[in-house]
């Protein structure tokens, strides 16, 4: 087990084992979802689903941990699925390289354990969330924007995502994402993926760390449910 | 009724203020409390959700007097 022995004791061997058998499916491969995607990979979780219809550009540089000078142009899943697959060849990727909308969702998530929100836009969030809760996956949220983030895990039927999205005013500008925040967001992610494969009660289950880096605050917001 | 208003996020940096203590009336709601500050949330581009002593709440639920009402700033980059 050479490459896992440093999980092990935060994990036992037998939540190794687990983990290999576990599927997860990260929508979104840039500042948040290229974190969460290379935790999963070391963490040694079996199937990891990559999806991005998106190629890079030089505006990633500043924060997506997949993208450097050598590959702008590139498809985002694809180049996640090689690049982690060279730190874990014993992982299954799949690389989807479509943009996920109302059509493909059911088919790009079904069969996956959990799904990670890595996205970067509330529309497309919402489509996620009611996919996840059509077929019964629990969905790891992230957001980041500046300073600021937040992570928590929605479960089907509790509808995180509608009500953080659901009644704010007009479209904000894009936000500015520098390279700590979705550092920050995604190891949170996935670590609440592991918690949620791993059957621990201390995943935020319907709840919303939100975490200002500027002020150093940080609060978990109860969702119900 | 006396709530205490705390603005997280850049809501803070665009309001100027931590938190504050109003007196709405009786059985005001979320955005009634905000709007006596100044905060009209669906004009505010940066405004995302609202809890109640650390309880999601919607905006048109109402306030109890002694309440901690939370205003967080829109985050949905990736």
């Amino acid at each position: 087990m050479g490459r896992y022995d440093r999980n092990i004791g935060t994990i036992t061997i037998e939540d190794q084992a687990v983990l290999a058998c576990k599927s997860v499916c990260v929508v979104g491969c840039g500042g948040l979802g290229g974190g969460v995607i290379e935790n999963l990979t070391r963490m040694g979780v079996g199937e990891i689903t990559v999806v991005d219809g998106d190629v890079f550009d030089e505006s990633n540089l500043n924060r997506q941990v997949l993208s450097n000078e050598e590959n702008l142009g590139k498809s985002k899943a694809e180049e996640a699925a090689e690049q982690m697959s060279r730190i874990n060849s014993e992982i299954t990727f799949v690389a989807i390289t479509d943009l996920l909308n109302a059509d493909n969702a059911e088919v790009i998530i079904d069969g996956s354990d959990v799904v990670v929100d890595a996205l970067d836009n509330p529309e497309t969030r919402l489509i996620l969330e009611k996919a996840c809760e059509n077929l019964n996956i629990p969905l790891v949220h992230g957001a980041i924007s500046g300073w600021n983030g937040q992570v928590g895990i929605c479960m089907p039927g509790s509808r995180m995502i509608s009500q953080l999205y659901g009644e704010g005013g007009g479209a904000d500008e894009s936000p500015t994402n520098p390279s700590f925040t979705p550092a920050v967001i995604s190891a949170l992610q996935a670590a609440e993926a592991i918690k949620l494969m791993l059957c621990m009660e201390e995943a935020l289950i319907n709840k919303l760390l939100v975490i200002d880096l500027l002020d150093h605050e940080y609060e978990v917001i109860d969702f119900g449910g | 009724m006396k709530v205490t208003i705390v603005m997280r996020g850049t809501l803070r940096k665009v309001y100027g203020y931590d938190e504050q203590v109003v007196e709405v009336p009786e059985g005001s709601t979320c955005a009634q409390a905000l709007e006596a500050i100044g905060v009209h949330y669906k004009e505010e581009p940066k405004f995302g959700f609202v809890s109640v002593n650390n309880m999601r709440c919607m905006i048109d639920d109402e306030l109890h007097d002694g309440d901690y009402l939370k205003a967080f700033s829109k985050v949905f980059g990736g």
